[in-house]
């Protein structure tokens, strides 16, 4: 009887342990999904945070968009594109520069995207006019 | 005399117990998740709002540099208010509204029930053709009145 009695309970112990791997794969799969969620959400926005910041600070800059953006920290891969590295937080933002001229003044886009390990997370328009005066 | 208590796990406990620990990690993890979720609906939330409030903000820079346009055409004819409204409708802002005080306004919708409002003075003479006293974000989202349900007492009515 007692022999039958430990049987059992081996039976049912590796039963449980087959149970609780089973079930842990599952639960750490959620663990991991929720954890990633919360990895790129606070990524974009700290990627739009620094966006904004560039936006606020070309609307206002006393010097044209090529220099606001070096001065805050962006890199110019070439004439119209400038590009900051925030790598140790996750994100890189490019900064495309367009102007329209016209004669009573010009009309400067500057289109900031954001992109996270080469995927783009969002793009946000920074648009100012600046008249000149005219004799 | 001597007897002796034996403690013995028995047969099922160590199940019901593993029972109980894999429903607490579960509820855990989908709590989590569920908080994960909440706190990226929130995050899109913003992005939406901030997004469409720089798309407004490009929209108004755009109407400027049109009405800026305009007013440096036809500076010279010296027109009036309702004047300047054709010319500047016919030079595609059919929005702004220029009131006889050459003053001017126009919306542009910032999403969200929200408007971002422009306004100034046209000074088509001066070498600054215009100036800007206005650029507000606008809630337009109207407060619909929920009155609650209260208990109103019949007024009594003595013969």
């Amino acid at each position: 009887m007692k022999h039958f009695k430990g049987n059992t309970l081996l039976i049912e112990l590796m039963l449980v342990l087959l149970f609780f791997a089973l079930s842990q794969a599952i639960i750490l799969q959620v663990f991991a999904s929720a954890q990633q969620t919360n990895r790129t959400v606070s990524i974009r926005n700290a990627a739009l945070m620094q966006a904004q910041n560039t936006a606020e600070f070309l609307a206002v800059a006393t010097t044209d968009a090529e220099t606001a953006l070096l001065s805050l920290g962006y890199t110019a891969d070439s004439d119209a594109l400038f590009i900051a590295d925030h790598l140790s937080e996750g994100y890189q933002l490019t900064a495309h520069i367009s102007r329209f001229t016209q004669p009573s003044g010009v009309l400067t886009t500057v289109t900031i995207t954001a992109s996270q390990e080469g995927h783009p997370l969002f793009t946000l328009p920074a648009v100012r006019y600046q008249g000149v005066r005219l004799p | 005399m001597n007897r002796k208590t034996d403690y013995r796990v028995g047969v099922g406990a160590s199940s019901i117990l593993m029972v109980l620990v894999v429903l607490a990690l579960a509820a855990m993890s989908l709590l989590s998740l569920s908080a994960a979720r909440n706190s990226e609906a929130l995050g899109d939330r913003a992005l939406d709002m901030t997004t469409n409030y720089y798309q407004a903000v490009s929209e108004a820079q755009r109407m400027l540099a049109a009405m800026d346009a305009s007013l440096a055409d036809h500076a010279s004819d010296n027109p009036d208010a309702a004047t300047w409204q054709a010319l500047l409708q016919a030079h595609g802002i059919p929005d702004v509204t220029v009131a006889a005080d050459l003053s001017y306004s126009f919306s542009v919708n910032a999403g969200a029930q929200r408007m971002l409002e422009v306004g100034g003075r046209l000074t088509p003479a001066q070498p600054q053709r215009y100036t800007l006293t206005r650029h507000q974000l606008v809630n337009t989202a109207t407060a619909e009145p929920q009155p609650l349900q209260l208990f109103q007492p019949q007024p009594t009515v003595t013969p």
